[in-house]
């Protein structure tokens, strides 16, 4: 394993993560199984000291969750010189069998991490744990995905080696090779792609828009928030690269997180990371409003989740627009690559 | 008003130092009225009494206040109820030293966010009721016993409570101290306020303005 | 074709021959500044990091990219406008690939590469250039290099095997 200052901080995350998160897991069966406001017996007023502290330690593990993401992603760039053929992350995560179903698993997990999050908070908005069965069985469900990351996550490190001959980023996400998602996301046409983005955009802004002043609609929004997102994730590979990077067959969407670039892949997927779980989190919340402890403050949470949103991917949107526009790049309608 | 159903209190449970301070109390206390909990030092008396004021939690039990169940409520909406339902009086007056006095009295408020000029109208007007709005700018150290006493009762009014808890109060005051204490807990009964008292002072026990004595031993009530 | 030469240039004719001169040695110079933000048109990667295998090609208008290494050079030669939109390689004015030995510029036309050798550059196995046999025989047996080619000799095939290599 190589024992560079990133891969550690990524190993012992991870780690502390699933071991809080399994501590938690065994409190949180007992809950599901014996909590009742109700009664006063012993069992049920250590459950609810308990909660308190363990809904805490879970908020700061999901939290160390979302920045672990970045983390794995910095880290594959941080350890790109270390490897022959590999220019950035791209390279790194493709040393070995693992790095790209980790980096799957992580983004899989950010948004169930980011989901409970959200659960978790308008729980605390009530007087009588009204959501709380609701938000074990959610950490019973994400546990086994964040053992499963951890246990992915050290086969990546453990079995990398310095020896190995990995693909550039441009081939991976070049529309030459037959298999694998990268060409067939980088083969993708550039510009029908553009005009097909900007109008899932638009449809998603626009019921987010309406969700927010009507209050209606909430299921919608979320479900177009995560079609949102696949699609910005696509179109990131299949054209905005080409705009970042001013060269017209190079997809990579690793390489924008360079210092070259500005850093500019950080802010491009914070912004639509955390569009898609505020998104998501408005239609997880939204079954609940009628809960009598949240009446008064879950429909405010709701709208202003959607409202952190809308803003966000607009605020991708525009950011993405002026990479197009400021871009010497002028992709001609005949130009496939 | 403040009903306790099967109210357990144990410290250190599991360990062999397991000392179980209340058993199995069932208590209702009235509305308006003066109940005194009284008992031998170790009864429970004063754990009965946090308990009661929101300040800790039971074993095992529930508490109701005024119909609503208190012992499940998450930290902060319990702490919003203890703050704005009951005014606390201690054995000793607690009043925190190199503030003045008016700032001390002003002090369980703040949290509540109210106009600092209004509050302040409401802290001279408590100190000016129990006689000491001339010490408002002084420090608390210069203070003698009965003052601070007064004035520990006047902050614990200033989020105008409806419940007064008092821990032995009269416990560090003469006789003549002890009876004006004793007058001012009958103008809160006049004023619609309930009052719960833990005291092994006949002089508060056996005040006529007293509803009802509990007696407690060992950690139960006695009937 | 005879050019008839007017009498009203002629006073100009020497200056004429320097400017010329000046301009055409100025493009002989294979010292352009590489600066940070240029990329390898074939992979996008930045060359500044690599100033050992550094090749340049420049165009007949005055346009010129570098590379991370004589492979990537020979991909875009190969197929210039999928990676240069509107430009060809009969547009192509001169080449030039660094010499792995001395580390400077040399013309890519005349210069011997070798391949199949265990030295990897930043994009995998590559085509070693150098400037004379003796260099490039040298290298050959000092690391394993499977044989020595010109630069007419270089195919689309042979940069494929080079790719495929593990």
């Amino acid at each position: 394993m190589i024992l560079h200052p990133t891969v550690i901080a990524n190993m012992l995350a991870a780690y502390i993560s699933s071991g809080m998160v399994l501590y938690a897991v065994f409190y949180g069966v007992q809950i599901l199984r014996y909590w009742d406001i109700e009664n006063g017996h012993e069992l049920q007023l250590v459950l609810e000291r308990k909660t308190y502290l363990i809904s805490t330690l879970l908020a700061y593990v999901f939290g160390l969750q979302l920045l672990s993401l970045f983390l794995y992603i910095f880290t594959a760039d941080s350890l790109t010189p270390l490897f022959v053929g590999a220019m950035c992350a791209a390279g790194t995560l493709n040393v070995d069998a693992f790095g790209y179903p980790t980096l799957v698993l992580k983004i899989f997990n950010f948004i169930l991490a980011g989901i409970w999050l959200v659960l978790n908070y308008a729980d605390n908005q009530g007087y009588d744990y009204p959501l709380i069965k609701k938000k074990y069985l959610l950490l019973a469900f994400v546990a086994p995905f964040i053992i499963l990351e951890t246990i992915l996550e050290s086969a990546y490190f453990l079995s990398m080696e310095a020896d190995v001959i990995t693909s550039c980023c441009g081939s991976l996400f070049s529309s030459e090779r037959k298999t694998g998602i990268g060409s067939e996301l980088a083969s993708m046409p550039a510009l029908p792609m553009m005009w097909f983005f900007y109008g899932a955009m638009f449809c998603t802004l626009a019921s987010g828009i309406f969700f927010y002043i009507r209050g209606l609609g909430g299921y919608l929004y979320a479900a177009l928030s995560l079609l949102m997102f696949i699609i910005s994730l696509v179109s990131i590979v299949s054209f905005i690269s080409l705009y970042i990077y001013e060269l017209p067959t190079h997809h990579c969407p690793f390489c924008i997180i360079m210092e070259e670039y500005h850093y500019l892949g950080y802010l491009l997927y914070i912004l639509l990371f955390g569009a898609v779980v505020s998104g998501i989190g408005v239609g997880a919340l939204s079954p609940y409003r009628q809960v009598e402890s949240l009446q008064s403050v879950l429909s405010g949470f709701i709208r202003k989740l959607a409202l952190a949103s809308v803003i966000l991917y607009a605020a991708f949107t525009a950011l993405v627009t002026y990479e197009i526009i400021f871009s010497s790049l002028v992709i001609a309608y005949e130009v496939v690559y | 008003m403040i009903e306790l159903l099967n109210v357990k209190k144990v410290f250190n449970a599991g360990n062999p130092s397991e000392f179980s301070a209340l058993n199995s109390v069932n208590l209702h206390i009235g509305e308006n009225k003066v109940t005194v909990l009284k008992g031998p030092s170790g009864s429970g008396k004063t754990t009965l009494l946090s308990i009661i004021g929101c300040m800790s939690r039971p074993s095992a039990g529930r508490v109701r206040l005024q119909g609503r169940e208190i012992t499940s409520l998450p930290e902060r909406f319990l702490t919003d109820i203890r703050r704005k339902t009951f005014g606390f009086i201690f054995q000793q007056p607690n009043l925190i030293k190199g503030i003045s006095v008016l700032d001390n009295v002003m002090l369980p408020a703040y949290p509540l966010g109210e106009k600092r000029s209004h509050l302040k109208n409401k802290a001279m007007k408590g100190l000016a009721e129990l006689n000491i709005s001339n010490k408002a700018a002084s420090k608390v150290e210069w203070l003698s016993g009965g003052e601070a006493q007064r004035a520990s009762i006047v902050r614990a009014l200033i989020n105008d409570p409806h419940i007064i808890i008092a821990d032995e109060p009269t416990a560090h005051l003469d006789t003549k101290l002890s009876y004006r204490f004793m007058e001012i807990i009958e103008k809160f009964k006049a004023e619609g306020k309930t009052v719960i008292i833990t005291s092994h002072d006949p002089l508060v026990y056996e005040s006529s303005m007293v509803d009802r004595v509990v007696n407690l031993r060992d950690g139960q009530i006695e009937v | 074709m005879r050019t008839k030469i007017s009498p009203k240039i002629m006073p100009w004719m020497p200056l004429l021959i320097l400017l010329i001169s000046m301009s055409t040695s100025y493009a002989d110079e294979p010292e352009i500044t590489i600066k940070k933000t240029d990329r390898c048109p074939v992979c996008g990667m930045f060359v500044y990091k690599y100033p050992k295998w550094v090749a340049q090609i420049i165009f007949k208008d005055g346009s010129y990219y570098f590379y991370d290494g004589a492979k990537d050079m020979f991909k875009h030669i190969f197929d210039t406008a999928k990676y240069t939109p509107g430009q060809a390689a009969a547009n192509i004015k001169d080449i030039y690939v660094t010499d792995y030995y001395e580390v400077e510029l040399v013309d890519a036309k005349s210069a011997f590469f070798v391949i199949g050798s265990d030295v990897l550059g930043p994009m995998g196995h590559e085509l070693l250039p150098f400037k004379d046999q003796e260099s490039a025989q040298e290298f050959l047996e000092d690391h394993k290099g499977k044989s020595i080619i010109r630069f007419k000799d270089v195919t689309p095939a042979i940069i494929e095997s080079l790719d495929h290599r593990t």
